[in-house]
């Protein structure tokens, strides 16, 4: 301690001396170099891109958006959900609502966008990526030339200063900063233009969520926090990536408000091939609209272009020709397009856990007794399918799966091999000691309309079914207690699936876990660590098909029905389309960035519209064999 | 009469009481309530993954709640105190305590968000919020919590600027680099025409371990021992340059009451504070800024685990670059790995070696929370006892006041708005569909029912009779849809005569005031027409058998022996007697201002209050539930008092006792 002043006054006079010397900056070694001056061709700047292959990096040039037909200008009105969303923030509370999502999708780009079709990454705010061998460390390398809408550069602090953000748990979204946590490092900016992230997960699924990252503005986010940012940007936005931009002057907050987005002219991509025909509107506009009765005669009066039709009822007898005068003169026009969005599996299924639903015959004499046919014919207008994969859609569901038939007398067999037979002076199914086959189905209020039918055909065979009915809340959180002997759930999926959670027996014992049957199926296991394992989404296709191929055949679930199309739309007749009609995985949301105002369409339509005329159908798809509407099926997707 | 309506007043009371009481336990007891409900988002949150939404195939499994989450829920929710509790603190007779904010630091001002104005800021772009500074002190010992004057952190017009406090005149924070002496005058010894100043500087330090200073280390504050400006036989003359100051031997220098606190822009820039601040509060300057606050200060360690506490703020003290490098060097050297037994399986190298012998000073407390490899390295770098310091100096700041229906507030929504603005905000719709509504239909249904009694049993009144039958039997939303099919679609006519859903229309604001009284028109025409439907009948009907139990009436007789003309006989005799029974409505009139029918709102698309009274219901809202239930009691209790005292008022017969 002694002297230690001394030392102090030593070390300020040092500290003053080669402040004055370097005019108050540090000389700093060359490790320490700012990354953001880094930017030679080698860091990722301007001639990167001709020694890139040269240092293992990857990028794909094959990229084919939209369609060559496509016309710019015009303004897009959709409905952007029943009530206007309480917040325009994407991370935070109240932020689950699609529209919050599609938000954030139109104006911030991600670092990279897939190619579901081909099964393969495209560069959007990245050029190029590269992983190294150890298969959890990624770099992407950013455009220079990506821009934000104030004028400044996209660069790796970006990234990192979103993820800081993420993982911020000021935000009081507990679960985004876990989750962020939970797979990644911090990011590293390692030059101005290339960023590594490190995840913490030696999982194929991680290279996606950090493909998936949409970076925000790093001069703004150093000015905020977590909790900054759920006081700062409720309804406001920072400087964007992407197309569109939120326009605050031509919007209107409150319940009868609207959001409208403009294409941003100065979008630095905008010359780039790939989206050259894409994003071709000058203006999208949200309207919201709650009574589902005034969103269709809204749609119809024209106050907004697009419909999606959600009930089966409707779209077979309300939007008709008989019905409605827009539709009649085909001022409307219906269509629906069939693609690989994916759709989870659902269906009756039964807690393996328990007397008699251990026994794989008996859970197949249930699905030979569901009878999903007569269900869609009688209650879905027809228009539903029935499944016979979990993973419906996808590349991944297994094409040779057979569909269970309802077949009683196959049920009865089946039973027999159980030991349930109708004994002679009976009309009960029975066991060997004579105990009759009855059993609660859990199921929510208003599901026996849609049950009452099965619980007849059991009848009919001799077993009773009483319905255990609650309210959907209360009947899922029985479910996912396993406190069920039967119900009826369903999921929804991703397009790569991720079948651990539902099929592994890990957790075949647990509850308040997906797998609900407790699945517990050695083979499968087996299988699913090697599909976990496979790093290319194409070898992972027979090895999910076997998945899906046992899964089924093992009738833990008496699979039901699903919508099988990616979109079911009524639009104004003015549109231009491309022939796929949506993307390969895409939705209602699609028309957004594929579709575009026909300008002679337009015109007849007006015309149409004054002297009451008709006009044709745009030369799309096919007309449907079921009913008047347009079917595009371009990737025969159709079951 | 007087009486009478004292009486009545008396007895609204405990009817609104037991009333409220009875709903409120009802809500309270029902499953699936606001706390359910968060539970489940929390759960359905969970189960949420990168790609997809929702549970199933892309997920994780759902995740159990952890425990403390869950007690602080409740805790949140009130669910931790008894029904009867609960119900005073809504009536505003006991305490509330809302919660605010954890984990804030004792002795540090910060600003508080009361909430977002909604406007926006042109120089940054970002929204301007309404905020105050909220100052948790320590004085004597004890947590005293003092808040300045709201205001808004950007110029916006009609409001003051908060966060242009300048806490160094109030003399209790003071921005400062490091290894910069403060000079801080303690008082003035001597007169004031001969000032002997008492002064100390003090001096923000970094020193390493052995307390020698350092560039990298614990940041410290050290202050000089007291000397004066001059000389004096009592004390030191204060050192007048740096030279002088920096030459003092050790004794000069003695740890300090100030506290430093790195800045966040700038980590060479520390805030100093004066750690004992019993001085201070008692200060003029302080007590133009501050006032004590009825918010209050609980340490955290009086409420929160110190483990669990540290589990979430691990990061802050966990020496990163150290805990890298040994991740970095465990995994290239990845022969090791903690089996699920926690016994360390590892081989020969350097690395896991020294990750075990760092391993061996881990409690086995420690060793059993950390068991992933990499938590468990940072574990070794925390700075446990730099932590445990900090988290004793925490506190968790709550709201705690009686505030309630008796104090006139009506409770927030669960999207934490104010009730009351909530329902005021809408109240013009309903006043506007309520008036217009009972002024047509009286219009209409007084000369009506007149018309049908006078003209009883004529084809007039039979035909009359079924369209009005018929509109009392057809529900007023069908109606609704009926009207919005004929009117409001190309369906009857060529293009839609009237809009189909709104108040007003979307471009309200850029509309003329002619523009504005005619879309108005249209907009509220088919809901009031729905309003109008089903008062029609009973209106009506209503009037017509009451002017002809009058006109049988022996007065009426007399009155035409007399030899009156019909017409003064019927409107100046029978009318009048026959509009008594009308009257008694009149009371109801005060409810009109709440009258929204949630399905006619529903049908057009308005937000008023029946959609707002429904969505509470749907959302298991109670604070907005509450806050209708109180209104709608007072209204009614008071309405039923208004139309009995009109009964006595216009019927001489009748009499209060």
């Amino acid at each position: 301690m002694k002297n230690s002043y001394r030392k102090l006054y030593f070390l300020i006079f040092s500290v003053m001396l080669i402040s004055v010397a370097y005019g108050f900056t540090f000389a700093q070694p060359e490790e320490f170099k700012d990354p953001m001056l880094k930017d030679s061709d080698t860091d990722g700047g301007i001639g990167f891109e001709k020694i890139a292959t040269s240092l293992g990096w990857e990028t794909n040039t094959n990229i084919d958006m939209g369609d060559s037909n496509a016309k710019k200008g015009g303004t897009l009105t959709m409905l952007g959900g029943a009530i206007f969303p309480k917040t325009y923030r994407a991370i935070g509370k109240d932020t689950r609502q699609q529209i919050n999502s599609l938000m954030e999708s139109m104006q911030y780009d991600p670092l990279l966008s897939y190619d579901y079709e081909n099964l393969e990454w495209e560069p959007n705010l990245a050029t190029h990526w590269k992983m190294e061998s150890d298969s959890i460390t990624y770099r992407f390398r950013l455009d220079p030339n990506a821009r934000w809408s104030d004028g400044k550069e996209v660069t790796s602090k970006d990234v990192v200063a979103y993820y800081n953000l993420l993982v911020d748990p000021g935000h009081k979204d507990p679960n985004v900063s876990k989750w962020y946590e939970e797979y990644f490092e911090v990011p590293i900016a390692e030059s101005k233009y290339i960023v590594k992230i490190v995840a913490k997960k030696k999982d194929w699924r991680v290279f996606r969520y950090a493909a998936g990252f949409t970076p925000w503005p790093s001069f703004y986010l150093d000015e905020i926090d977590g909790a900054g940012y759920i006081e700062k940007y409720n309804y406001s936005f920072m400087p964007v990536s992407g197309p569109y931009q939120f326009n605050p002057s031509k919007s209107k907050k409150g319940t009868d408000g609207y959001l409208v987005f403009e294409k941003r002219e100065d979008y630095w991509a905008k010359d780039y091939d790939r989206v050259k025909n894409f994003n071709n509107f000058d203006e999208i506009k949200f309207i919201f609209i709650e009574d589902e009765n005034q969103q269709a005669v809204s749609f119809l009066n024209g106050d907004y272009d697009i419909y999606l039709s959600g009930r089966a009822q409707w779209w077979v007898e309300k939007f008709t020709a008989t019905e409605s005068k827009e539709i009649d003169l085909g001022w409307v026009q219906k269509l629906k397009v069939f693609n690989s969005l994916p759709k989870g599996p659902s269906g009756i299924v039964f807690n393996t856990r328990i007397e008699p639903w251990d026994d794989v015959n008996v859970r197949k004499a249930f699905a030979h007794l569901f009878d999903v046919k007569k269900l869609n014919k009688r209650l879905f207008f027809g228009e539903y399918s029935q499944l016979n994969t979990f993973f419906f859609g996808t590349p991944y569901a297994n094409p040779e799966n057979p569909y269970t038939s309802f077949n009683p007398n196959k049920a009865l067999n089946l039973l027999k091999k159980a030991g349930w037979t109708v004994k002679s002076g009976d009309t009960r199914l029975t066991n060997a000691s004579g105990e009759p086959f009855e059993f609660k189905f859990l199921i929510s209020t208003g599901e026996d309309r849609i049950y009452s039918s099965f619980q007849q055909d059991l009848a009919n065979i001799g077993i009773t079914m009483e319905f255990d009915q609650m309210d959907a809340s209360g009947a899922f959180a029985k479910t996912m207690k396993k406190q069920f002997e039967v119900t009826s759930q369903g999921w929804t999926a991703g397009f790569f699936p991720s079948m651990e959670g539902m099929m592994h027996s890990k957790y075949a014992d647990d509850i308040e876990v997906t797998n609900i049957t407790s699945m517990n199926i050695p083979e499968l296991d087996e299988l699913i660590d090697q599909y976990n394992q496979e790093w290319d989404a194409q070898k992972r296709i027979p090895i999910a098909h076997k998945i899906d191929e046992i899964a089924v055949k093992s009738y833990h679930y008496a699979m039901g029905w699903t919508s099988p199309y990616g979109a079911r739309l009524l639009f104004w007749n003015k549109f231009g389309i491309p022939e796929t009609g949506i993307s390969y995985v895409g939705d209602w949301r699609s028309p957004i960035g594929m579709w575009w105002i026909e300008p002679d369409k337009e015109k007849n339509l007006q015309k149409a519209k004054e002297g009451q005329t008709s006009l044709d159908s745009p030369n799309i798809g096919y007309k449907s064999p079921d009913g008047d509407w347009i079917e595009i099926d371009h990737w025969n997707k159709k079951p | 009469m007087i009486s009478y309506i004292i009486r009545r007043l008396l007895l609204i009371i405990p009817t609104f009481f037991g009333t409220t009481f009875l709903v409120f336990w009802i809500l309270n007891i029902a499953p699936d309530g606001p706390f359910d409900q968060e539970i489940k988002k929390l759960k359905a949150a969970n189960m949420q993954s990168g790609e997809t939404s929702g549970g199933g195939m892309d997920d994780k499994p759902p995740g159990e709640i952890d425990e403390e989450v869950l007690k602080k829920l409740k805790r949140e929710y009130g669910l931790d105190k008894s029904i009867l509790h609960r119900y005073l603190i809504w009536l505003g007779v006991a305490k509330k305590e809302v919660k605010y904010v954890e984990d804030k630091k004792l002795n540090e001002p910060y600003a508080h968000l009361i909430e977002n104005t909604g406007e926006i800021d042109k120089a940054s772009g970002t929204e301007i919020s309404l905020k105050q500074y909220i100052f948790p002190a320590l004085i004597d010992g004890e947590i005293v919590v003092y808040e300045s004057s709201p205001g808004v952190d950007a110029e916006l017009e009609g409001y003051e600027r908060y966060d242009q406090i300048d806490f160094e005149t109030i003399g209790f924070i003071k921005k400062i680099r490091i290894f910069d002496p403060y000079l801080f005058t303690i008082k003035n010894i001597g007169t004031e025409k001969n000032p002997i100043l008492l002064q100390k500087y003090i001096l923000p330090a970094v020193v390493d371990k052995n307390g020698n200073p350092a560039a990298e280390g614990e940041l410290v504050v050290k202050e000089s021992i007291e000397c004066t400006n001059i000389s004096h036989k009592n004390y030191k003359t204060i050192p007048s340059s740096i030279e002088e100051l920096f030459s003092q031997d050790e004794s000069f220098w003695k740890d300090s009451k100030w506290v430093a606190g790195r800045t966040k822009k700038d980590p060479s820039i520390v805030n100093i504070i004066l750690n004992d601040k019993s001085e201070l509060v008692k200060s003029k300057e302080f007590n133009a800024v501050w006032k004590k606050s009825t918010w209050q200060a609980k340490r955290n360690s009086d409420i929160t685990n110190f483990e669990t506490w540290l589990k979430q703020n691990e990061d802050e003290y966990t020496d990163k670059v150290a805990a890298r490098k040994d991740q970095e060097n465990i995994r290239k050297n990845s022969n090791f790995k903690i089996d699920s037994n926690l016994s360390l399986n590892f081989k020969n190298s350097n690395a896991s070696k020294t990750f075990y012998s760092k391993a061996k000073d881990l409690s086995f407390d420690n060793w059993l929370k950390y068991k992933d490899k990499d938590i468990y390295i940072r574990a070794i770098y925390l700075n446990k006892e730099k932590a445990e310091k900090d988290f004793r100096d925490l506190v968790e700041i709550s709201y705690n006041a009686r505030e309630g229906i008796l104090t006139g507030y009506l409770g927030e929504s669960n999207q934490g708005e104010d009730v009351s603005g909530l329902i005021w905000d809408r109240i013009h719709i309903s006043a506007f569909f309520g008036i217009t509504g009972f002024i047509l239909s009286y219009l209409v249904c007084i000369p009506l029912g007149i018309m049908k009694a006078l003209r009883h049993g004529s084809k007039f009144d039979i035909s009359s009779s079924f369209f009005v039958f018929i509109g009392y039997s057809i529900p007023n939303y069908a109606f609704g849809v009926l009207v919005i099919w004929i009117f409001a679609t190309s369906n009857v006519f060529a293009e839609p005569l009237l809009p189909s859903k709104g108040w007003r229309p979307l471009n309200w604001e850029e509309l003329s005031i002619w523009g504005k009284m005619f879309e108005q028109l249209r907009h509220a025409l088919l809901p009031t027409l729905c309003y109008m439907l089903g008062s029609f009948a009973t209106l009506t009907v209503l009037m017509k058998n009451s002017l002809m139990e009058n006109m049988s009436q022996d007065y009426v007789r007399t009155a035409f022996a007399k030899g009156l003309t019909e017409k003064t006989v019927i409107f100046k005799h029978a009318v009048r007697n026959s509009l008594i029974p009308l009257a008694t409505g009149i009371g109801g009139l005060i409810g009109i201002f709440l009258a929204g029918s949630y399905l006619i709102e529903k049908v057009f698309g308005i937000d008023g209050i029946g959609m707002l009274g429904f969505k509470a219901i749907q959302d298991r809202d109670f604070g907005i539930f509450l806050g209708f239930l109180v209104i709608g009691t007072i209204v009614r209790l008071l309405g039923n008092l208004i139309s009995d005292i009109c009964y006595a008022v216009i019927d001489p017969r009748i009499r209060f006792k």
